[in-house]
């Protein structure tokens, strides 16, 4: 074994292999890492082709071993688990977890957003828009409709806004155009 | 059934996983590594085992008393003091040789019926 600094598939695939039953895991922990060391040093083995079989392990020998772990090795004696219920055992805890894992990151990461939507200062999330003509940043404020410019269709309301193109000019909200 | 009539009766048929286990570790001792490598190479790459599999079937292998845990470590400048080899026990080479016993018969079967391999 070579002592060199960790490469992140290393580290990731250290992750997964913490996730065997313990027992398991001290018997073939170390083995196994290094096993996958030995598949990323080999030149002939594409990484692509290794997460794969590292994909397939956990649909098979990870539940085999956490269900050999929980009756004590008894249900291998007894029946063999069909693969392919195992695999969408895999997959329904994966789609199950991905929006929980994504949701939670979201959160972590987009929680100071969702404070800020929250309070009434509207111009804070604004899209803007390069106007190639005028080579000036426009924006889009809800505007309050003006009957005569939609002939009449719509009467006029102050209730009734419509998104209108405004140009953005730095450190002041949006402003509608005035009626010339 | 115990794990070791489990491997032990005659009509039971090996994985292919233990099948090629079994059969690299009949020329040689080997280390895990190894054993992926030969699995692989030699099954034509029907059978490919990750790091998880090949240990859950060594494990199962150990536990059936088909191969053991080598002791005698091997000449020095070939060896990972933590590396773990492993070798057929006798049970092992008993089971792959019923296994191909059985292989043969089945092949000897096909072709008295004209049943070809496809290709």
């Amino acid at each position: 074994m070579t002592h060199r600094p960790l490469r992140l598939g290393e580290r990731i695939y250290g992750l997964l292999v913490g996730l065997y039953p313990k027992r398991f895991r001290d018997q073939f922990g170390w083995s196994m890492k290094q096993t996958f060391r030995d598949l990323l040093g080999d030149p002939e083995m594409p990484t692509s082709r290794i997460w794969l079989s590292v994909l397939r392990d956990l649909s098979s020998s990870f539940f085999h071993e956490h269900l050999a772990n929980l009756t004590g090795g008894r249900h291998m004696a007894r029946f063999r688990l069909p693969a392919g219920a195992l695999r969408v055992a895999m997959a329904v805890v994966l789609i199950g977890a991905t929006p929980l894992a994504t949701g939670a990151v979201g959160y972590y990461f987009g929680r100071s957003q969702v404070q800020l939507v929250a309070e009434p200062t509207s111009h804070n999330f604004q899209t803007f828009f390069l106007d190639t003509g005028s080579s000036r940043w426009m924006t889009v404020v809800n505007c309050p409709v003006d009957a005569a410019a939609i002939a009449g269709a719509v009467a006029s309301s102050p209730g009734i806004t419509a998104p209108v193109l405004v140009p953005a000019t730095a450190g002041n909200p949006p402003r509608c155009p005035t009626a010339p | 059934m115990s794990r070791h009539a489990q491997f032990a009766k005659p009509g039971l048929a090996l994985t292919a996983a233990v099948f090629y286990v079994l059969l690299s570790l009949s020329i040689k001792e080997r280390h895990g590594y190894e054993i992926l490598k030969y699995v692989e190479a030699n099954s034509e790459g029907r059978v490919r085992l990750g790091p998880g599999t090949l240990y859950t079937t060594l494990k199962r292998m150990l536990d059936a008393g088909l191969i053991s845990e080598l002791i005698d470590r091997p000449e020095p400048e070939n060896d990972d003091a933590r590396r773990r080899y492993y070798k057929l026990s006798p049970r092992g080479r008993a089971a792959l040789g019923t296994e191909l016993s059985g292989m043969q018969h089945a092949l000897k079967l096909a072709g008295k019926r004209r049943v070809r391999a496809s290709t």
